[in-house]
């Protein structure tokens, strides 16, 4: 039977490959970018186009960090419900 | 230019706390448990703090932001690269450590492969991938004193390294935990401080900051150009395997994981640690540009030739007096040093645990070995290594902080995380696979490295490098890999079952029956 544990365990067990997978992709991805000089860097005014650069940045770090917080909450969430199905 | 009285007073009043926080921690150390893991009493959010703050080296702040200095936008790999390698070893690695060992990750590796060639072989990497990060550290540490005090770049070494000793073979892990604490606590709200200080000037404006940046260059429009950090995608790709998968074969880091009561606390700890790298990164960004702006065109710390006294290396410290006079500039060389000291301990600790825990106890002596043998072992190796930091430090002194941080990344990711990684996961792995690929990237790693354009050229002074990549970690891991998996197939056929000390199953398995 397809339970809401078993659902939460396919989810981690997704996500414990995925997330660390696409922090990989992506920081490949703009270290590649931005040494081969990327649009994003060469728009705009200076400032402009630095600040875009680095708003692709925070994006990347919040992403990475979004995904430590999620696998977290997650974990804890498929401990809880097993302790509630065996108590 | 020397630093006034107060910038000295603020720095010795750093160095005095974290030395009464040795001599406390020295009463907790007298087991084997207590000294290497301060007995699992470190509460989560304690143990996230002292993660950061194993992380948030001298490679983190005056690295990031000389890269920044040096190279402008390149910068921003760094601050990219540090934060994505705590996905991997949330998600992948830490639990599963946790669960399986005791005192190092060679433990986990040992339950499950022959104990001996495994410890053996984890003993050697773990001692070359702490000695290179004492490199930086060392390097970050004797510029810094000799820029404070004036003295020479050599005795400034010598003294960083005989207090980081001092550290170690009184306080253990208790000493290097609380100091984490207190300087990663300290070093964040410094670089916050900064950070509203450097916007507030500029209207809190970053494109203003980027603009004041671009200006103090020849040609501002090369300010947004990539300024050759990297000479193309092979070590594009080498830098940012390095920085993801590092972190996860770190064995300062990975000691972390043991220091908490459970599996879920060392997931906790991650989430703390890595939400802190995250934030101070975003601080580095900030800061690194705003280095270029204040420090670039600024007449203090130069020399006859005006020249930056102690190079980029310095500019993160030398912003802090154009934000706040000497006050602030001896709040941030302090919390620099105590950073410096207190990672140089870490990676201390973790390499002398290696010799005499996983070498001394288990393959030296795996019958006869007493615990308060194994310590005094222990405080023997963390002398000798402090002795080769020492020369290290000299030999690599006008090298750039940040690139010298990220060379046992690379170590680190193309052999103790392969085999940790597979060991894990991978139910065919045998105990000659792991060694035979952890060795062959270990090697393969560092022969090129050493090679390299920054190291050969740079360090070393030879006319031309004889490899072209400063960051190899694309063939090194790439080929660890393969070398395990083809000789845990070919030893499968031998034996039929893959070797007698090795357990067909994966931890990860047997962990969660």
């Amino acid at each position: 039977m397809w339970t809401r544990l078993r659902s939460l365990i396919a989810l981690q067990r997704l996500l414990t490959w995925a997330l660390p997978g696409l922090t990989v992709a992506f920081t490949v991805t703009f270290f590649v970018m931005l040494v081969g000089a990327s649009p994003l860097l060469t728009r705009a005014s200076i400032g402009q186009s630095v600040s875009r650069g680095v708003l692709a940045a925070l994006a990347i770090l919040s992403s990475m960090l979004a995904s430590v917080w999620i696998y977290g909450r997650l974990t804890s969430a498929v401990e809880k419900r097993a302790a509630k199905d065996q108590g | 230019m020397t630093a006034g009285f107060t910038a000295i007073a603020i720095f010795f009043a750093f160095v005095l706390a974290t030395l009464v926080i040795t001599a406390w921690a020295s009463r907790r150390a007298r087991t084997a448990a207590q000294f290497y893991a301060a007995e699992g009493t470190v509460t989560p959010w304690q143990n996230g703090l002292a993660i950061a703050g194993d992380y948030l080296s001298a490679g983190s702040f005056l690295g990031s932001i000389s890269v920044f200095y040096s190279f402008g936008v390149d910068g921003l790999l760094y601050a990219v690269g540090a934060a994505a390698g705590w996905p991997v070893v949330t998600c992948l690695i830490a639990e599963r450590l946790r669960a399986l060992g005791q005192y190092t990750f060679s433990d986990v590796l040992a339950r499950r492969l022959g104990s001996r060639p495994v410890r053996t072989l984890t003993a050697v990497s773990t001692v070359f991938i702490c000695g290179s990060y004492l490199i930086s550290q060392m390097v970050g540490a004797g510029t810094l004193v000799q820029v404070l005090f004036g003295i020479p770049y050599d005795a400034a070494v010598v003294l960083v390294g005989a207090l980081m000793t001092t550290y170690v073979i009184f306080g253990g892990m208790v000493a290097t935990t609380w100091i984490q604490i207190v300087k990663a606590s300290i070093l964040l709200a410094a670089a916050l401080l900064m950070s509203v200080l450097l916007l507030h000037r500029f209207d809190y404006s970053f494109a203003a900051v980027a603009d004041a940046a671009a200006a103090t260059r020849a040609d501002p429009v090369s300010f947004r150009y990539p300024q050759g950090l990297l000479s193309g995608p092979i070590d594009a790709i080498g830098l940012a395997l390095a920085f993801a998968f590092g972190p996860g074969g770190m064995p300062h880091v990975l000691m972390r994981f043991f220091t908490v009561r459970d599996s879920r606390s060392a997931r906790d700890s991650l989430v703390y640690a890595s939400s802190l790298v995250v934030i101070f990164q975003i601080l580095m960004i900030v800061l690194g540009i705003g280095a270029v702006a204040l420090v670039n065109p600024g007449e203090h710390f130069r020399n006859e030739q005006g020249e930056l006294i102690g190079g980029a290396n310095m500019a993160a410290v030398y912003v802090s007096w154009y934000l706040g006079g000497n006050p602030l500039f001896g709040v941030v060389a302090a919390v620099t040093f105590a950073t410096i000291l207190a990672v140089v301990s870490g990676l201390t600790l973790a390499a002398a645990s290696a010799v005499s825990h996983d070498f001394y106890r288990h393959v030296l002596r795996p019958e006869g070995a007493t615990e308060r043998a194994e310590v005094r072992v222990s405080r023997v190796a963390a002398l000798l290594i402090g002795c080769i930091a020492i020369g290290a430090g000299i030999v690599f002194r006008n090298q750039n902080i940040g690139f010298l941080a990220t060379l046992p990344l690379v170590l680190a990711a193309s052999c103790n995380f392969p085999i940790l990684l597979l060991s894990i996961y991978w139910k065919r792995l045998t105990t000659a696979g792991a060694v035979a690929g952890g060795l062959t990237g270990l090697l393969l790693s560092t022969v090129l490295i050493v090679l390299g354009p920054k190291v050969w050229q740079g360090a070393l002074g030879h006319a031309k490098a004889l490899s072209p990549y400063d960051y190899p970690t694309i063939l090194s891991l790439g080929l660890a890999l393969t070398v395990a998996w083809l000789v845990s197939l070919r030893a499968r056929q031998v034996t039929g079952l893959g070797g007698a000390a090795a357990s067909p199953q994966p931890l990860a398995e047997s962990q969660s029956q």
